[in-house]
């Protein structure tokens, strides 16, 4: 086989379908994401029909040279997760795939933002509480990219304790000294530490009676520091716990 | 060489239609450069007319003329009034129509649900949609059978079985005249899963 023909496994994270049937995807793999395109690939059945959104997969694709675009010559499905399409759960896979693109670059050594975006999709495809679910993995993400908020001090005095407030400029939790951000309850403050810095399994044992105040964390922190989300900005017209309080973000 | 303005300025403004690149942008500009002048004007009048005079129907927002108040479709009173079906764009339309299986009425929503892409449902025809119930006995959602065509009628059921509408989803299967050998294991597995019972 040609040199110029290579072969690599990932999750499609974005699939733009263009009017004269091709698809362009996205798609992220252990050693980053990448582009290519499929020629005819809104056509039905055969390999092309595997690159739907959200699909785990094998891609032969053709690059000539420098091309931005790698052309997709053959798919290979790996896994599907069929859950991902009910309305309570696609708003909140969106997130995360919106979430890992924005993320990503295009060599990444590590692969962990791939296993955390494969692990998170299988925990909303299976887990009950899909929104905890995507709260928890959503600050994996921010986390594995090296973006996680200081949760164990004060972004501004060091003091581990009577952490009460969110400072999303500061990039972390602050003390009642400080008294710079957002303000929480005790409990809140440990909530966003567990989510935080806490182990997945642990997390989604947690309550989390205050999810909007969490959403409205969240999306500001990456909306500073990573960009602006449009599936979170969406995640309002799409859910009932966040309606109310989306025009507060 | 440097091109003429002109030039440059057509090759540009083809190369950003969809699935056109700047090679291919480039042959058509030289290609309208060899035709005859009436052609060319012929074709640029079309063009401009087409944006001037078509726009989308009041009721089912598919693409009418702008001399008429409703589309062929809604103002035809032949057509089984009972029944609608939800498709994507009205490209779907066409292709049930070209079906010649189906009567009913139709509601075309300009797109998917895609929360990633900014489209949610505000930006697509669901308010509409929701106010022309009445009288209606069947909606049938004939969304694409991608993940986000799925999730835009899953929405919709959910809506739709709220206000206690009789709804259906178009059949998932295998493509007709294909081997089994060549099909993809997702529209296997639907097809299995959505098998039906022969009638003899």
């Amino acid at each position: 086989m040609s040199r110029r023909y290579r072969v690599r496994d990932g999750i499609i994270i974005r699939r733009n379908a263009l009017p004269n049937g091709d698809i362009v995807a996205t798609i992220l793999g252990e050693k980053g994401k990448w582009h290519g395109i499929a020629r005819k690939g809104k056509i039905p059945g055969g390999n092309l029909g595997r690159l739907s959104l959200f699909h785990d997969v094998t891609i032969q694709y053709y690059r000539r040279g420098e091309e931005a675009l790698a052309l997709i010559t053959q798919v290979q499905l790996n896994g599907a997760l069929s859950r991902l399409s009910q309305p309570d759960v696609y708003p909140y896979a969106h997130i995360l795939a919106e979430l890992a693109d924005a993320l990503s670059v295009e060599v990444e050594p590590g692969g962990q933002i791939y296993d955390y975006l494969a692990s998170g999709l299988r925990g909303l495809n299976q887990h009950r509480d899909t929104e905890l679910v995507a709260l928890a993995y959503a600050w994996k993400l921010t986390a594995q990219a090296g973006l996680a908020p200081q949760v164990a001090t004060c972004t501004h005095c060091k003091t581990t304790s009577q952490l009460a407030f969110f400072d999303i400029a500061g990039g972390g939790l602050g003390c009642q000294q400080c008294r710079v951000g957002l303000p929480l309850l005790e409990r809140q403050a440990a909530e966003v530490q567990q989510l935080v810095r806490g182990s997945v399994r642990t997390t989604l044992d947690m309550r989390l009676p205050d999810r909007a105040l969490h959403w409205r964390i969240l999306h500001r922190y990456l909306a500073y520091h990573v960009r602006p989300l449009k599936s979170l900005i969406n995640l309002s017209s799409l859910t009932e716990t966040y309606k109310g309080e989306a025009s507060r973000v | 060489m440097r091109y003429p303005t002109a030039l440059i300025t057509l090759i540009r403004e083809l190369g950003r239609l969809p699935g056109i690149g700047p090679k291919s942008a480039q042959r058509l500009a030289l290609y309208l450069f060899n035709q005859p002048e009436e052609d060319v004007l012929s074709l640029a009048q079309a063009i401009a007319e087409a944006k001037e005079t078509l726009q989308r129907c009041p009721i089912c927002f598919s693409i009418m003329s702008s001399d008429d108040t409703r589309c062929s479709v809604c103002d035809d009173p032949q057509r089984t009034q009972k029944l609608l079906c939800v498709v994507e764009q009205p490209a779907d339309l066409l292709a049930i129509e070209r079906s010649g299986e189906y009567v009913g009425l139709y509601h075309v929503l300009h797109g998917s649900l895609s929360p990633m892409h900014g489209i949610g449902p505000d930006q697509l025809t669901i308010k509409p949609l929701l106010s022309r119930l009445d009288g209606i006995d069947e909606v049938i959602l004939a969304t694409s059978t991608t993940v986000e065509g799925e999730a835009t009628a899953m929405y919709l059921a959910r809506l739709l079985n709220d206000l206690e509408v009789n709804t259906t989803r178009i059949g998932y299967g295998l493509p007709v005249g294909g081997d089994l050998e060549y099909a993809d294991e997702v529209t296997l597995g639907r097809a299995i899963a959505n098998r039906r019972q022969l009638q003899l």
